[in-house]
């Protein structure tokens, strides 16, 4: 009887998650224009559709140089404050930290307001690197946090070994803290470009018509007439996302296998 | 790790894509079909005539954009395609260049609700309703068969707006056109205006894209939909079985007009007349079915062409859209219609 | 601890060094515009700017005479260019309908009327109206409340005292909204979570890894696709309705998007890991062992998990359940796309006013409440995770 309730909860729960996505997805390659099951045929038309409309196409390109811009940014900041904060007290890490996490709990409308009336007034709305920092903004948590989280994981060991033969702090931290944390880096920028190119709410706001992100015109066109077209652009996002897991499991194994060894 | 030795490479190509760039004639307009038809009928001829090279772009509506143009001095159009309030409530804070209407070719020939101290009306709209023919054989008539539910049973679609809806509700509840702003100057009278829509509030579905209603009609979703009358037509062309009722319909009128202090006002300037001469407006008139606003323009068309537009026979028992009226009372009706929307 | 968080005067150099730039940043492009809202929701200068003379006069009380005040309000109006003219009307009609034009028709005319009320009263009789004199008293002070009263639908009375007007609890209803819709969301993750999140832990690896890996991928896929797929789902003439009918369930279709049902599924879809991962980490530190000891004692299945299992798993469900509150009490993407006007949440009335009517002061309050309401449940939840983590407590 609890077996019973258990084993029909999960299988409930677990179809809830994913088979919305496993029914929807597969409808980008159906021939009929009409988005129900059954499919009528196998087709690339609207693969093609996609390719060839600008409005679709530029939106991919804006969303790479994006997503691209805003990586290398929220490095930047999430990567020098993380080292700079594991480098302080207990008291002022846990401050900084709060300061620097805080973009992730933050409703990202109040954070998109706030943007659109800064970047207007400052004469950047619309551009690109009005984006692009706003991404970095978003991005930076996540960055500050695996950087952290490698750095504190850190073998102190190693440092004193280098030490004993002579390397200077300098040194040391470039040619044996910053390798070993370079996977908290790399997982941190994955992290970043993942988030600014999903994300719609402060895009919404910042983005001119120019500038538009893949998402922005997804959320345009669900709004407009829903078409195969959308389905097919909701696979591409999906597509991006499992790439990103995926790589992000490989780096996670490769580490796991080069701590051990 | 190379990643660091990326992160530059990739910054510096990132920013520089963001560099202001000394650039050409600028239009904006609304986008898709309507602003295809608008370049085949006056943004090419003009440029070509003039030998001038133009680029595009969309606008979303309202000032945000031209205030922002205003306060950093870094005007990025030429030239805007806007709508009534719009445009006066961007006049009178000076975002629009005040034209000089002894220079504008073709003023003689403009309906007179096209002639403003900062925008010269182009374009005429209808806004009124559509049915499914298949669903409805004998179908509704006027107003006060879209607001009832009894005789023509179905779900209704709406724009999710107090514009529009609330004169359509007073003309179902039997004001002429004329009297609607009389009326709805008064709290009685957007009392009226309410309690008429209270009776399809049950049915209701809210519309905020202009393709919606045409979607929702063609797959059956709602009975009747508010709609624009250039949608409906463009898919009844398409073979959708959608019928336009043009029985007191709403009429308004988007305007060209220049930001203040444009780069290029000199040509902006001079587009107004490619704008108003009557060949370039049957040609857009012929493209999409929106009306002129040259009265020369019906008579070069087609009647066939001519039937379809708010123009003419079509628009003698409609209402314009009083722009002084909005402007006045959004605010707080915006407010009322949200209360109700959500209650 | 890593040995790079020596406390010598080298590291606390170095970690300034570091932290200059990312804190610089932080400041000007998040911080400063963060700040910008809360001074937008009480900043009141476009206005009171317009009004110098007219506020000389208002300080003075009683020993204002009519004369004055007309002569002080046109000479403020007069020396308007007309950009100001403008926007002052603009944002006085915000609060009256109809006041604009009279703004602008007398300050366009302001050189023309003689400075007295009578004068005044001629020329457009609508300035006998009290109503407009005590909109531009309250406007002429630099800091202004009137977006968080609209907000809150309180108003000043005539003896000062705040009131709660009829009809004027929009704002408070659509937070009280809010709330409501978060808190079920709340309650439909934990319950389709707490499965999911017992079954990483304690199935079979080969499933647990396959569950845990749908839940990731679910974690990692956009907000926005997910959404994607119940609109497409829940159409009207979508591929649940069609399934419905065609089981013969229903004969025509059922209304699923564009209401409440609409969202509470797509949310709770879309929330779901947020729910999951917390509660899954803290079954997994609950020991197996534990469970078959209750069952050597001779509990049931049932009495064991009620009994030992849930109250400690509880943290994961209070920690799972307080992240996907907090998170959608901002949602503003999904209940916009799913919802109807009466489904939609505080975030959707902020976009409304920024991107429709361009009131940058109510956005800027409504914005102000949301976030305070967010930083408080923060605290409160901060507070309670460390009482929680305390030694000692647990036993």
């Amino acid at each position: 009887m609890s077996r019973t309730i258990y084993w029909g909860s999960l299988v409930l729960s677990l179809s809830f998650l994913a088979l919305p996505l496993l029914l929807v997805l597969p409808l980008a390659f159906n021939t009929s224009s009409f988005l129900i099951y059954p499919m009528e045929g196998f087709t690339f038309r609207w693969f093609a559709e996609v390719f060839g409309q600008a409005t679709w196409t530029s939106a991919i390109m804006n969303s790479i140089r994006v997503a691209l811009g805003a990586m290398v940014l929220a490095v930047l900041i999430g990567g020098l404050a993380a080292t700079g904060a594991i480098l302080t007290g207990r008291v002022a890490q846990v401050l900084l930290s709060a300061l620097f996490v805080s973009p992730l709990v933050i409703p990202s409308i109040v954070v998109a307001v706030a943007f659109a009336y800064a970047f207007g007034r400052a004469g950047l709305s619309g551009s690109y690197l009005s984006l692009m920092l706003a991404h970095a903004i978003l991005g930076a948590p996540l960055v500050f946090l695996s950087v952290l989280t490698s750095l504190r994981g850190l073998d102190p060991a190693l440092d004193q070994a280098a030490a004993s033969m002579g390397a200077s702090r300098l040194h040391r931290f470039r040619h044996v803290t910053l390798p070993l944390a370079a996977p908290g880096f790399l997982a941190g920028a994955l992290f970043a470009f993942i988030t600014s190119f999903d994300e719609v709410v402060v895009a919404l706001f910042l983005a001119a018509p120019e500038s538009t992100t893949l998402p922005i015109a997804l959320f345009a066109g669900l709004r407009d007439r829903l078409q195969p077209t959308i389905v097919v652009v909701a696979l591409m996002l999906s597509l991006v996302s499992l790439a990103f897991l995926l790589v992000l499991g490989w780096m996670q194994k490769r580490t796991a296998t080069s701590r051990q060894t | 790790m190379n990643l660091l030795k990326l992160a530059p490479f990739c910054a510096v190509a990132a920013l520089s894509a963001t560099a202001v760039q000394a650039r050409d004639f600028t239009i904006a307009g609304w986008g898709g079909n309507y602003q295809d038809a608008q370049r085949a009928a006056y943004f090419e001829p003009f440029a070509q005539s003039k030998g001038l090279k133009f680029i595009e772009t969309t606008y979303l509506g309202g000032l945000a954009e031209l205030k922002t143009m205003a306060e950093t001095g870094n005007v990025i159009w030429d030239l805007v395609i806007t709508d009534g309030p719009t445009l006066q409530l961007g006049c009178d804070e000076g975002l629009f260049e005040t034209l000089n209407w002894d220079t504008i070719e073709g003023k003689d020939k403009l309906m007179p609700e096209a002639i403003g101290i900062c925008g010269v009306g182009n374009v005429v709209i209808g806004n009124g309703f559509a049915f499914n023919s298949a669903t409805f054989p004998e179908g509704p008539k006027n107003w006060a068969d879209f607001f009832d539910l009894a005789k023509f049973p179905g779900k209704r679609g709406i724009k999710n707006e107090p514009m529009m809806n609330l004169e359509y509700a007073l003309m179902a509840d039997g004001v002429p056109p004329e009297q609607i702003y009389e009326v709805l100057g008064t709290p009685e009278g957007v009392d009226r205006a309410f309690a008429q829509l209270d009776r399809i509030k049950g049915e209701l579905q809210y519309w905020d894209a202009g393709s919606q209603p045409v979607e929702w009609l063609a797959a059956d979703n709602v009975a009747m939909s508010t709609a624009y009358n250039g949608r409906i037509i463009t898919a009844a062309k398409e073979g959708k079985p959608l019928t336009y009722v043009w029985t007191n319909q709403i009429y308004n009128i988007d305007a060209w007009a220049v930001p203040a202090n444009a780069p290029f006002k000199a040509e902006a300037m001079e587009f107004l007349n490619v704008a108003n001469a009557a060949e370039n407006q049957a040609k857009f008139s012929t493209l999409m079915p929106y009306g002129p606003t040259n009265v020369d323009v019906i008579g070069l068309l087609p009647p066939e062409v001519a039937a379809n537009l708010p123009a003419g026979d079509n628009i003698k028992d409609s209402l314009f859209l009083s722009d002084p009226f909005w402007i006045d009372h959004k605010d707080e009706l915006t407010e009322r219609w949200n209360n109700w929307a959500t209650h | 601890m890593s040995i790079l968080s020596q406390k010598t005067h080298g590291g606390r150099l170095a970690a300034l060094v570091l932290l200059v730039l990312p804190l610089a940043l932080y400041i000007i492009v998040y911080l400063v515009p963060l700040g910008s809202i809360v001074s937008l929701s009480l900043d009141n200068r476009a206005l009171s700017d317009r009004f110098p003379a007219l506020r000389v006069v208002l300080d003075q009380g009683a020993e204002a005479t009519p004369d004055m005040r007309a002569a002080a309000l046109i000479s403020d109006l007069g020396g308007l260019d007309a950009r100001q003219q403008g926007e002052t009307a603009r944002l006085l009609n915000q609060e009256i309908s109809g006041f604009r034009s009279l703004v602008l028709e007398t300050s366009r005319n302001a050189a023309t009327i003689p400075p007295t009320m009578e004068a005044l009263l001629a020329f457009d009789a609508r300035w006998k109206n009290a109503q407009y004199w005590e909109v531009i008293a309250r406007n002429v002070s630099p800091i202004s409340w009137r977006h968080f009263q609209k907000a809150t639908g309180l108003k000043p009375g005539p003896d000062g005292s705040l009131y709660l007007a009829e009809g004027d609890d929009i704002y408070l209803r659509i937070m009280l909204r809010t709330l409501v819709i978060a808190l079920q969301v709340t309650a439909l993750t934990v319950l389709l979570g707490y499965p999911l999140a017992y079954g990483v832990a304690n199935a079979p690896r080969r499933w647990s890894t396959f569950i845990l890996t749908v839940i990731l991928l679910s974690f990692w896929t956009s907000i926005l696709v997910r959404t994607t797929a119940w609109v497409v789902l829940l159409q009207t003439n979508g591929l649940i309705n069609t399934l419905l009918i065609r089981l013969g369930i229903v004969s025509e279709p059922v209304q699923l998007i564009f209401n409440r049902f609409g969202v509470l599924v797509a949310m709770t879809h879309v929330l779901l890991p947020f729910a999951i991962i917390p509660m899954m980490n803290v079954m997994r530190t609950i020991p197996a062992s534990q469970g078959q000891a209750s069952r050597s004692l001779g509990a049931g299945g049932v009495e064991t998990f009620l009994r030992v299992y849930l109250p400690q798993s509880l943290r994961g469900v209070v920690v799972g359940g307080g992240t996907v509150f907090i998170l959608s009490l901002g949602f503003y993407v999904t209940p916009a796309l799913t919802g109807g006007p009466g489904d939609q949440m505080l975030s959707w009335y902020i976009a409304d006013f920024v991107r429709r009517s361009l009131n940058w002061g109510m956005a800027s309050a409504l914005s102000v409440m949301l976030l305070g309401g967010v930083l408080l449940l923060l605290t409160v939840y901060g507070l309670a995770r460390w009482l929680m983590a305390r030694p000692g407590k647990a036993a």
